[in-house]
C-alpha cells in the first residue's frame, strides 16, 4: 500500500499551483492595467483580484516561510485524501478566477460587471477552498517517514 | 488537543483584530491612503494581514510554538480592547460619503404631477441654486415652473446644469422663473455632477409643437448640404414638407426608421435620427447590433482580435444626426450634450411636421444642415461626448445618406 504523502511535499505542490496560476492572473491583470483596459476603474479590478487570491496565497506562503525557519524537526505525513481535495479545489477555483478575465473579450458584459457577477460563484467557492486548506493543514497522519523516504 | 486549538484560534482572531485596528489608525492619519479609495485599500490590507497572522498561527500550532501560550493571549486581549476603545473615542469608523443614489433617495418625490405649462424661451443663463431637501419660498411676482426630462409625460421647463449643490441635469423638480430667467431651482431627484455648468433652459409645451434649441448644443461634426439637393433647375421650389419627405426617403435607404420633428426658430424644422452604433470609420455596425446600446457576444473573433480585446478596452461609438432646415443662420452653443439628452431628441419630438411649416416653400435662403453628434463609451466607463475625427460629409456618406440625398 502506498504510504501517505509527506506534508512538506504537499505544501510545496499547493504553493506551486497557487503561485503559478495566481501569478499568471496577476501578470494578465498587470498587462491590462498598463494598457488601460480598465481606464479609471483599475482600482476596482485589483480590488476584485486581490481578495480573491491574496488571502489564501498569503496563508500558504507564510506557512512555507515558517516551515523554512523551523527547527528542522522530522517531516510528518499528510492526509492524502484531504490533500487531494485541497489541491484540486484550489486548481479549479483559480481556473474559474482566471476564466473570468479570459472570457470577458468574448462576452458583451463590461469587465468590471463580469467581475462583480463572478463574486456570486467565487465567494462560495473560495469558502470551500479555504475550508479544504484548513482541514488539510489541521489533519495529518502524524507518522514520521522512514529514513529511506526522508532521504 | 481541542483546548489547545481553541486557544490558538483565539490568538489568531485577537492578533488579527489588533492589526486591523492599528491599520485603521494608520490609514486614518496617514496621507498615503487619504483618498476616497482608502477604505477599500484598508479592507485589502486588513485581509492580507489577517491571512498572514492566521498562517503564522497555524504554523505555530504545528510547531507547538510559545506564541500560542497564555501570556501572549493576555497581551493580545488587552491590546485589542485598548485599540477598540481608542477607535471608538476617535470615531475612526466614519460613514462613507453619500453616493448619488443616497442623495436621490434622501430627497422626497414630487407629490403631484406637473401642470401643463406654456411655451417660453428662457434666454438668460442664470445660476441655479439647487436645494435638494428644502424648497425655497418664491417671492411675489415670481413664476414657478416644473422641471422635467424631455421624455417625461409632464413636460415643463427642461433645465440643464447646476451650480451650487450636487445635482445633475434635467431631473424632476421645480424652478423659480423671474422675468424669463431661472432664478432658483429645486431638484428633487438627481445625481452628482463633477463640474458645474451654466444653466441652459429649453421650453417645451404640452399643447404646442416641441421646439429644438435655437442654438443647438455643440456638434461633433457639421455639414451644410448643397441647395442643389433640394432645388432643381427648371422645377418649382419644393415645400418644406417635400424636403422633409426627401430626407425621410434617404433615411429609409440608410436604414433609419425612427425620427421625430421639432420646430426650429420661427419657420424652420429639425429632426434627429435614432442613436446608432457605428464603427470608427463612420460606417454603421451590423444591423443586429446597430440599434442596441449593448454589445452582443462575439465568439468568432480572430486570435489577434481576442488578444487585443483582452488587453485594450473596447470603445463603442454612437451617432445621432440632427437635420435642421431653416432660412436663418444659427450658431451652436458651447455646451456639450449628453447621450441621454440626445437620445431623447428622437422620442420627444412630434410624429409629423407641423402643417404651417410643411406648407411653406423651400427657398434659396433655406439651408439643410446636418449636425452629427458622436458619443464614445470606453469599456467599463461612462458614455461621453466625443470630438470629431471625421468630416460631417464623411459621416453622411458612410451612413448612405449623402448619395440618396443628392439624387
Amino acid at each position: 500500500m502506498k504510504p501517505p504523502p509527506l506534508m512538506s511535499k504537499c505544501k510545496k505542490r499547493l504553493a506551486s499551483v497557487w503561485l503559478i496560476l495566481g501569478g499568471a492572473i496577476f501578470l494578465v491583470l498587470l498587462g491590462q492595467s498598463l494598457f488601460g483596459k480598465y481606464g479609471e476603474l483599475t482600482d476596482d479590478a485589483w480590488g476584485w483580484f486581490l481578495p480573491s487570491v491574496m488571502p489564501t496565497l498569503s496563508l500558504i506562503i507564510s506557512v512555507m516561510v515558517f516551515d523554512s525557519l523551523g527547527d528542522g524537526a522530522a517531516d510528518k505525513r499528510a492526509d492524502g485524501f484531504m490533500f487531494g481535495i485541497a489541491f484540486w479545489l484550489s486548481a479549479f477555483y483559480l481556473l474559474i478566477v482566471f476564466s473570468t478575465i479570459l472570457v470577458q473579450p468574448l462576452t458583451s458584459i463590461a469587465p468590471l460587471d463580469l467581475m462583480r457577477q463572478s463574486n456570486l460563484w467565487l465567494g462560495p467557492l473560495q469558502g470551500l477552498v479555504a475550508a479544504a486548506l484548513g482541514a488539510f493543514f489541521m489533519k495529518q497522519s502524524g507518522d514520521a517517514p522512514d529514513e529511506a523516504e526522508a532521504r | 488537543m481541542l483546548r489547545n486549538t481553541f486557544r490558538i484560534l483565539l490568538v489568531v482572531l485577537l492578533s488579527a483584530l489588533v492589526f486591523a485596528l492599528l491599520l485603521q489608525l494608520l490609514f486614518k492619519y496617514s496621507a498615503v491612503f487619504s483618498g476616497s479609495d482608502g477604505q477599500d485599500t484598508l479592507a485589502l490590507g486588513v485581509c492580507a494581514i489577517i491571512s498572514l497572522v492566521a498562517g503564522t498561527m497555524i504554523a505555530a500550532l504545528f510547531r507547538g510554538h510559545s506564541w500560542s501560550r497564555k501570556p501572549v493571549l493576555g497581551i493580545m486581549s488587552v491590546l485589542a480592547l485598548a485599540g477598540w476603545a481608542v477607535i471608538q473615542t476617535l470615531e475612526v469608523f466614519e460613514p462613507r460619503p453619500q453616493t448619488p443614489a443616497d442623495i436621490a433617495a434622501a430627497v422626497p418625490a414630487p407629490a403631484k404631477p406637473a401642470p401643463p405649462v406654456t411655451t417660453a424661451k428662457i434666454a438668460a443663463q442664470p445660476q441655479v441654486k439647487i436645494l435638494p431637501k428644502k424648497k425655497p419660498s418664491p417671492p411675489k411676482a415670481v413664476k414657478k415652473q416644473t422641471l422635467g426630462l424631455l421624455n417625461g409625460a409632464n413636460l415643463g421647463v427642461v433645465l440643464q446644469g447646476n451650480v451650487a449643490a450636487p445635482a445633475k441635469v434635467g431631473k424632476i423638480g421645480t424652478a423659480t422663473v423671474k422675468n424669463g430667467a431661472v432664478v432658483a431651482g429645486s431638484i428633487v431627484s438627481g445625481g452628482v455632477s463633477d463640474a458645474p455648468k451654466p444653466a441652459v433652459a429649453m421650453a417645451l409645451s404640452s399643447n404646442e409643437d416641441p421646439i429644438f434649441p435655437s442654438n443647438p448644443p455643440k456638434a461633433s461634426a457639421t455639414e451644410v448640404m448643397p441647395n442643389a439637393f433640394f432645388l432643381k433647375a427648371g422645377q418649382r421650389p419644393p415645400t418644406l414638407g417635400q424636403v422633409s419627405e426627401k430626407i425621410q426617403k434617404a433615411l429609409d435607404i440608410g436604414g433609419y426608421t425612427q425620427t421625430s420633428f421639432y420646430r426650429f426658430r420661427d419657420d424652420g424644422f429639425a429632426f434627429a435620427t435614432k442613436l446608432e452604433k457605428i464603427n470608427e470609420d463612420g460606417t454603421p455596425v451590423a444591423e443586429a447590433e446597430r440599434w442596441s446600446a449593448a454589445s452582443l457576444p462575439r465568439f468568432n473573433i480572430s486570435f489577434t482580435d481576442y488578444i487585443k480585446n483582452l488587453f485594450i478596452a473596447k470603445t463603442g461609438y454612437y451617432r445621432i444626426i440632427v437635420f435642421i432646415i431653416s432660412d436663418e443662420a444659427f450658431t451652436q452653443s458651447s455646451d456639450e450634450t449628453s447621450r441621454d439628452e440626445a437620445e431623447a431628441w428622437v422620442s420627444d419630438g412630434g410624429n409629423i411636421l407641423p402643417l404651417d411649416i410643411a406648407r411653406s416653400t423651400y427657398t434659396e435662403d433655406h439651408h439643410c444642415t446636418a449636425l452629427v453628434y458622436i458619443f464614445e463609451k470606453p469599456e467599463g466607463a461612462t458614455t461621453k461626448f466625443a470630438g470629431n475625427w471625421l468630416q460631417g460629409k464623411t459621416h453622411l456618406e458612410k451612413a448612405n445618406l449623402w448619395e440618396a440625398l443628392s439624387q
